[in-house]
């Protein structure tokens, strides 16, 4: 993806999306059973009227390349549908839902990153301390701990034993403050699902951060830098970390589509009311129509987010901005 | 540099001795074999149905009846975690064949042939790569029925980008070695310039991908059974997890026990993979 | 005599191995005058980098000064701190390396580099630190020297990024330079121009320099005295045309076989008419480490290890033979 125009990378994008339209299109009129009843199982078997309504509205008895115009110009208008279980409008559902989940995985992301760098920059100085091992540990358990096994374990800890956190939730509803204090409260429930989301990404980013800057140390312009007189602050932090970043943000904005995916498993078990509780929902009531939206939505995302990747990418990085 | 000393051996022998002096990789090793004796053997020796109401729910660990406690409708939790190993064991070790048969087959077209394959293996890893994996796994399971084998299709249809990139990146290599090109030259046919030169030279790094994607492939059917996209007949212990997970504080053990053999079990697999990655490719190992 | 710039003296530099030290360098010793071009002459591998990199200060780790001095001005370097150190490197002594590629630093103008010298040398502003860093770029003859003092390294050529790099180390205008083989990663038409270039700045801010090399004919343009080293041993050290016209050790009376054809200008045809290699270094016996590459080597050559020895005045040896 990187490289090539701004303007490239904007035709790349739409016809990527233009790809999960078609996918989802297909996946949906691949899928056993009448599309029409698939739609609405959700309702728990519709009735003859109501299958003929949504056969018409979705015109489901138009030839498929008519119906997958008339998907495309529904999605261009913002219509994703209506969810059979809520009775809603699909785009609405899921943008109410938008925020808690940016909330939830750009904390998540910014934690792992930070902390994860500053792991890796202490494991890369001394290669054999105390910090190098634990990275070593850390990057291993992470990658084996399954997410929503982690949650569960932070919930015990610090909601039930050591009650420091709400369980559940974002916000309290019997709250009545000003604000500041509702802010506060959206923290106060951020910390526990953020850092077990955290936790995997912290394990790779570390380990990253480590090869990373353990190669950057390592590279000629360090030694110039050093024959210069910079002190070793300098040399580290600003010659050998700028270098060290480009690899973390790069794999910072690959691994965006997989942390959406781990916020479906965290926002579960912690009944967080974002986008992942909602997948989660759409599964247990069999709505289709909103799954769907779901994939759509996170896969525009996604989309969004790499690009974005890239355009920082383009900011800190020379060798590409001026090619 | 030293020199090694170069004796009779064959390189999978020499892999091996690197690999049995890797203490972690050993006890990975150990752990898995004990974990998968418990899956093929325990049910026998442990002679309680898992879906049998044997007492009253949410007993704690240390009955007599239920060593491990039981779970919300009263089932015996020891009796779940033993049988709940066969469906993530089979679901991950199929998911995970699938992954990698996927992967290396289009990687190994897309590296040797480029072209307009390689294009379109490039487009669509990225299309994968928008996708996130869990939502669009959960997607089809919802849309094609839970079962062991549509969560398995699922996970592998997801999966395979990754191995597909390392297998396109290591015959682009290997093609352009001598060898190959002396293969070519002398008029060999690419199936077996394909399976006899390149891919035995691709392996070391496919089998410790294909280690990863094990473990990576039992998370995955963890999560999703955890979500209640398993299938529902077959225990498994992300579904026992899922089950329990209104009871957290009421029976920490229903959903911490499953976990931890969960973890145990990925954690194995990933400590096989490094000491495969150590032995397999000695190049990286200066680090 | 003036006091030298530089007097180097008994430096013994061991790299730690599990298998116990290696002597890398072995009783080093060589001055430079104020103004003076010193040559350091071997083969790949017999410590002439080594030693560059013990002057300044910048050995590898696990590799350190064991025993002897290196003082700049009569203040040791090796016994220094690392803040006398930093103090002292980039600003009274600085060093251009071999591979210009790879050693400016990709996310930063050619301006900041330059510019960051003399903020932390000479506390300069960050806008007069620029200026000067404009001069500086004129002064290494560098083309459009505005518009590439906003450019990046990757923009730049191999020669123009040796310039920069030259640029750099000349920005204090230090007393002494170390340029270690500032040409062998450059075109055969871009290395005159940057002896040239090296040769002019040392007359017009009066540095000493240490002019790293395998190329003997670079030493006869360039150096006044040179220093032989084999194995990590100054062999023979001595005023370059007496050197050229007198060798006497017979690795030197090798290397200056080995001097490339002018007219060809073919300067990499490197050190090949010697015969055999060089010696491990943690392998080599009591005597002589040249022993076994030269023709006129015996017995007494491998027992015991060749004094240095005043042949001439200024011009020393290590040799049974010579």
């Amino acid at each position: 993806m990187r490289g090539g125009s701004v303007l490239g990378q904007l035709v790349s994008a739409c016809g990527l999306l233009f790809a999960v339209v078609l996918f989802n299109f297909v996946v949906l009129h691949l899928a056993p059973g009448d599309v029409a009843e698939t739609l609405t199982s959700a309702t728990g078997g519709a009735t003859k009227e109501i299958l003929d309504q949504v056969r018409h509205l979705y015109g489901l008895d138009q030839p498929l390349h008519v119906q997958f115009l008339a998907y495309l110009s529904r999605l261009l208008h913002g219509d994703l549908g209506t969810s059979a279980y809520f009775n809603a409008p699909v785009a609405g559902l899921i943008l109410d839902r938008l925020f808690p989940t940016a909330l939830l995985v750009g904390t998540a992301l910014v934690l792992a990153i930070v902390l994860g760098a500053m792991l890796g920059i202490v494991a890369a100085r001394r290669p054999g301390g105390i910090v190098n091992s634990l990275v070593s540990v850390l990057s291993l358990v992470g990658y084996s701990a399954p997410v929503f096994w982690t949650g569960i374990l932070v919930l015990l800890a610090f909601a039930s034993w050591l009650p420091l956190f709400p369980a559940q939730g974002m916000v309290d509803p019997r709250l009545s403050g000003g604000p500041i204090a509702r802010v506060i409260d959206v923290l106060h429930h951020l910390v526990l699902p953020a850092v077990t989301l955290a936790s995997v990404y912290l394990a790779q980013y570390s380990r990253l951060a480590r090869t990373s800057m353990l190669d950057a140390l390592g590279a000629d312009y360090i030694r110039t830098a050093r024959a210069k007189g910079l002190g070793e602050h300098t040399v580290v932090y600003k010659h050998a970390l700028r270098n060290a970043i480009l690899p973390i943000v790069t794999v910072a904005g690959v691994q965006v589509s997989h942390l959406l995916a781990g916020a479906v498993l965290v926002e579960t078990v912690f009944g967080w009311p974002g986008m992942g509780r909602l997948a989660y929902e759409s599964i247990l009531r069999r709505d289709a129509p909103l799954m769907l939206g779901i994939l759509f939505c996170t896969a525009l995302l996604v989309i969004v987010v790499n690009m974005a990747t890239d355009l920082l990418y383009r900011a800190i990085d020379p060798r590409i901005r001026t090619q | 540099m030293t020199v090694r000393s170069q004796g009779p051996q064959s390189p999978l022998a020499e892999a091996w001795a690197i690999f049995r002096r890797n203490r972690p990789a050993l006890l990975g090793l150990a752990l898995l074999v004990l974990i998968v004796a418990m899956t093929l053997v325990g049910p026998t020796l442990y002679g309680v149905d898992p879906l049998d109401i044997v007492s009253a729910p949410l007993l704690p660990p240390g009955d007599a009846d239920a060593p491990l406690g039981t779970d919300y409708l009263g089932r015996d939790l020891l009796a779940g975690i033993i049988s709940g190993g066969r469906a993530s064991l089979a679901v991950g070790l199929s998911a995970a064949l699938l992954t990698m048969g996927l992967g290396v087959t289009v990687g190994a077209l897309a590296g040797f042939y480029g072209g307009w394959i390689d294009r379109l293996l490039m487009r669509t890893t990225e299309f994968f790569q928008v996708l996130p994996p869990l939502i669009l796994a959960m997607t089809i399971v919802l849309l094609f029925r839970p079962s062991l084998a549509t969560v398995a299709v699922s996970i592998g249809l997801v999966s395979w980008p990754t191995p597909a990139r390392l297998t396109r990146a290591e015959f682009l290599r290997i093609r352009e070695l001598d060898y190959v090109r002396a293969a070519r030259a002398m008029g060999a046919r690419n199936r077996r310039i394909i399976w006899r030169l390149i891919l035995p030279n691709a392996a070391p790094p496919l089998i410790v991908a294909a280690t990863l994607t094990i473990g990576a492939a039992i998370l995955f059917e963890g999560g999703l059974s955890f979500l209640g996209l398993g299938d529902s007949n077959a225990v498994s212990w992300g579904l026992i997890m899922g089950m329990n997970r209104p009871y957290i504080f009421e029976a920490w053990w229903a959903t911490t026990f499953p976990g931890i053999v969960l973890f145990a079990t990925v954690l194995a697999v990933s400590l096989i993979g490094d000491g495969l990655n150590d032995a397999l490719n000695p190049r990286q190992r200066e680090r | 005599m003036t006091a030298p710039v530089l007097a180097v003296e008994g430096v013994t530099v061991e790299r730690q191995a599990r298998s116990g030290s290696v002597r890398i360098l072995r009783d080093l010793a060589f001055t430079v005058q104020p103004g003076e071009t010193v040559a350091l002459v071997g083969e790949s591998g017999c410590g002439k980098s080594m030693t560059a990199l013990a002057i300044m200060g910048l050995l590898p780790p696990r590799i350190r000064v064991a025993a002897g001095s290196i003082r700049l001005d009569g203040e040791d370097l090796a016994r220094a701190d690392a803040r006398t150190l930093n103090r002292i490197r980039g600003d009274r002594i600085s060093m251009i390396f071999q591979d210009p590629m790879t050693a400016l630093n990709p996310v930063f103008t050619v301006g900041e580099q330059i510019a960051e010298v003399l903020r932390v040398h000479r506390g300069l502003s960050p806008a007069n630190a620029l200026a000067r860093a404009l001069d500086l770029l004129k002064a290494v003859d560098i083309s459009d020297p505005a518009h590439r003092l906003r450019q990046y390294p990757h923009e730049l050529s191999g020669g123009m990024r040796q310039r920069v790099m030259i640029a750099m180390a000349v920005a204090c205008e230090p007393r002494l330079l170390i340029a270690d083989e500032p040409t062998t990663a450059l075109d055969v038409t871009v290395q005159a121009q940057v002896f040239e270039l090296l040769r002019d700045l040392k007359r017009r801010l009066g540095m000493a320099l240490i002019l790293i090399t395998h190329d003997m004919g670079a030493v006869a343009e360039l150096a006044d005295r040179a220093v032989v080293m084999y194995a990590g041993r100054a062999v023979e050290y001595a005023p370059v045309e007496e050197l050229i016209r007198a060798p006497c050790h017979p690795y030197t009376q090798g290397l200056i076989g080995c001097i490339p054809d002018m007219e060809s200008g073919d300067a990499n045809a490197e050190l090949t008419e010697i015969p055999g290699m060089v010696p491990d270094l943690a392998a080599i016996g009591p005597g002589c480490a040249f022993a076994d590459r030269c023709g006129l080597a015996d017995a007494a050559c491998r027992a015991e290890l060749p004094p240095v020895m005043e042949r001439a005045p200024g011009h020393r040896v290590a040799c049974w033979k010579a």
